[in-house]
């Protein structure tokens, strides 16, 4: 009892600060927005140290964030360690200051920081070295965190089920499971998957941060940029999607308790995300289309698999999870909403991305606003949906309060209105040649921008209303030291 | 232009997905019905959806296989008598180094386009401001880019990879064809 309650206080904590960060990087998400649509508004160093805050922030905080409401969901089902969680939450708020002081010196060379961007921010004021080292250290320890949870998670699985095969189901898969025994849940399979994935990107995160530092410390130590790029994106894009993974995972726990359906561990489901754990690494090739130095027999690798990683969401997962829902007599709570809503963000955002992930339509679709089109309707029309839906389900627990309801539906619609609304724009614009991480729109889609700007602040209305609901029920909870049992 | 066909397919898509999604969204609250009850039918509707997405996806693959933007695929498809003219490029912090800012006709045109220092992404934007083609500018390598300027008058280079502060402000221009027009003047 006492190590639950000092895991929903670990987990109260996490969301806490999750929710003042997130409604930060928002906001900061709006200014650009507006600075976009209105030239001059301010400068260009101003707003590139911006959007790379907004842009690690997003990538990376969100998905310690995410990992620590899946940690709690899990706790019960794995022998999961709250030290662990408190670590991580050290080196991820420890990293987010990092990434706020390199903002504030002006390092706005976003957070993919292509070599060798942070050490030659050209000849005009920019930002000094150790502001690029700051960034670097500061988006590793998160990264660092990350690890610690994926270890921890793989740790725990193993002592549960006695080895990691069983833990992604290849027992299933195979037929042998034995009687009576209980295979991995689907959350286990998807966690497992995730910090397998999780572990891979490691080694080549390692490799290109310190090969980026020792460049930033003696800049006559020169990397291949090719391979400085490979290594960026590998880590990058792995890391940006297992959050999905997680936000799936997140689904898996939560929505069989509104519908009242079981969500089974089958053979599909294992084949599904055994197909996943590998296909989502070789994908990650698609950043480099326009590379024409990557030798093409890489970039045909990189579309056929990235096609067929489209599968196992579609077909499998959220077509049982649509399914789950289909006439179940299921009410229409905040949680249940917010979990369904993740299952059109993750389709239609997929969809997107699948286009855009041929050599031949990628040509006219790379680095223009289609691309943050379709990760912004993955990572705030599906991951958030899924970190929302989770926050809505375990804030009785966690506080022996609950969100206000009818605050959260209409919370809720302006979310859907300004997400999908600011995610239309971006793809018309994107689609007719808007570039994106520009500090203007051309001319012909100017309006756009002036729409999207709009959508962004119906969306923010809708995080601020959930963040005061929270801030409500949290500081009623601190207020009143009640520990529900 | 391809970009009209890319947003015409993703808006049905995601139309007929939305469509889906929010159909089933507002049977949901009724019943309960079993699950088992529902599950044939809804088997039998993955196995269909499961084969369709495989069929698309083989027929967009045989699509745009074929259309790779790699010179060795665009060199090839030009005929015998269509020799492009070379442009050579260098990508700086910031602005665009030519070779030629005139094209004297219409026709290919291989471009060679490289890097002084950081990542660059060289892209070629017609009258109308849209995407003809791009590049990666990369530092030590070179890569071609082949493409078709069959419009004769003002095209826009502009950078597409965050190259730091003046990103955004990284632009030049070449004329195509008989260059007395007033957009080659600018």
């Amino acid at each position: 009892m006492v190590n639950d309650l000092r895991s929903r206080r670990i987990t109260l904590v996490w969301l806490g600060t999750g929710a003042i960060l997130l409604l930060a990087l928002a906001l900061l998400g709006l200014v650009m927005r507006v600075a976009q649509a209105v030239p001059g508004l301010i400068s260009a160093r101003v707003f590139y140290a911006m959007l790379t805050l907004h842009g690690s922030g997003m990538a990376g905080i969100s998905l310690t964030i995410i990992a620590a409401l899946f940690w709690y969901l899990m706790r019960r089902t794995l022998p999961l360690s709250p030290a662990v969680m408190q670590a991580a939450y050290g080196l991820t708020m420890t990293g987010a200051l990092l990434l706020v002081l390199a903002a504030a010196r002006g390092f706005g060379a976003g957070w993919t920081m292509l070599y060798p961007l942070p050490a030659m921010p050209g000849p005009v004021p920019a930002w000094d070295r150790w502001a690029a080292g700051l960034f670097i250290a500061g988006f590793a320890l998160i990264i660092g965190a990350f690890a610690l949870w994926s270890f921890d998670f793989l740790r725990a699985g193993v002592a549960r089920y006695g080895s990691l095969g069983r833990m992604l189901g290849l027992d299933v898969l195979a037929g042998t499971t034995a009687p009576g025994a209980e295979p991995a849940s689907p959350s286990v399979i998807a966690g497992a998957v995730v910090a397998v994935d999780g572990i891979a990107t490691l080694l080549p995160g390692t490799v290109l941060a310190t090969l980026m530092l020792a460049n930033l410390v003696a800049p006559s130590f020169v990397v291949n940029p090719l391979l400085a790029k490979n290594l960026d994106f590998f880590a990058g894009h792995v890391l940006a999607n297992v959050q999905i993974y997680i936000g799936a995972g997140v689904a898996y726990a939560l929505l069989p308790l509104y519908t009242h359906r079981p969500w089974k561990t089958g053979k599909v489901l294992v084949a599904g995300w055994l197909v996943t754990l590998i296909l989502v690494m070789l994908s990650a090739f698609h950043h480099l289309y326009q590379d024409f130095a990557e030798p093409v027999v890489v970039q045909i690798i990189g579309n056929i698999a990235s096609y067929a990683s489209a599968f196992p969401p579609i077909v499998v997962t959220i077509f049982a999870g649509v399914m789950l829902v289909h006439r179940s007599g299921m009410r229409w709570k905040v949680a249940p909403l917010f979990l369904y809503a993740g299952f059109a963000g993750w389709a239609i955002g997929g969809y997107a991305a699948i286009i855009d992930s041929s050599p031949a339509l990628n040509q006219y679709l790379h680095n223009t606003l289609w691309v943050p089109a379709y990760f912004h309707t993955f990572m705030a029309l599906s991951v958030v949906f899924f970190m929302l839906g989770g926050v809505y389900h375990v804030m009785p627990e966690l506080t022996g309060r609950s969100l206000a309801e009818q605050l959260g539906k209409k919370a809720a619609a302006l979310l859907l209105i300004g997400g999908w609304g600011l995610v239309g724009t971006w793809f018309l614009a994107g689609a007719l040649g808007q570039p994106r991480r520009y500090t203007f729109y051309l001319a012909h889609v100017a309006r756009l921008g002036w729409l999207g700007a709009g959508c962004v602040l119906i969306a923010t209305l809708g995080m601020a209303l959930i963040f005061g609901d929270v801030v409500r029920v949290v500081v009623s909870y601190v207020r009143t030291n009640d520990s529900p049992s | 232009m391809p970009q009209i066909g890319i947003a015409g397919a993703f808006g049905v898509g995601a139309f007929a997905l939305a469509f889906a999604i929010l159909w089933v969204g507002r049977h949901a609250s009724q019943g309960p019905v079993d699950l088992d009850q529902i599950a044939p039918r809804a088997y039998r509707i993955q196995r269909i959806w499961s084969v369709t997405l495989l069929v698309a996806v083989c027929l967009t693959l045989a699509a745009t296989l074929p259309r790779l933007p790699y010179p060795a695929t665009r060199l090839g498809a030009l005929g015998s008598e269509d020799r492009p003219t070379t442009v050579r490029i260098v990508a700086y912090q910031f602005g665009w180094e030519m070779s030629r800012d005139a094209i004297a006709s219409t026709g290919a045109v291989r471009f060679e386009v490289t890097s002084r220092d950081v990542n660059h992404d060289f892209a070629v934007y017609d009258a109308d401001d849209h995407i003809v083609g791009q590049v990666q500018a990369m530092p030590g390598y070179t890569s071609s880019l082949v493409i078709r300027l069959e419009r004769p008058g003002s095209y826009t280079i502009r950078c597409l990879e965050l190259c730091g502060p003046l990103h955004s402000a990284m632009w030049g221009r070449f004329c195509v064809g008989r260059c007395d027009t007033s957009c080659c003047q600018s």
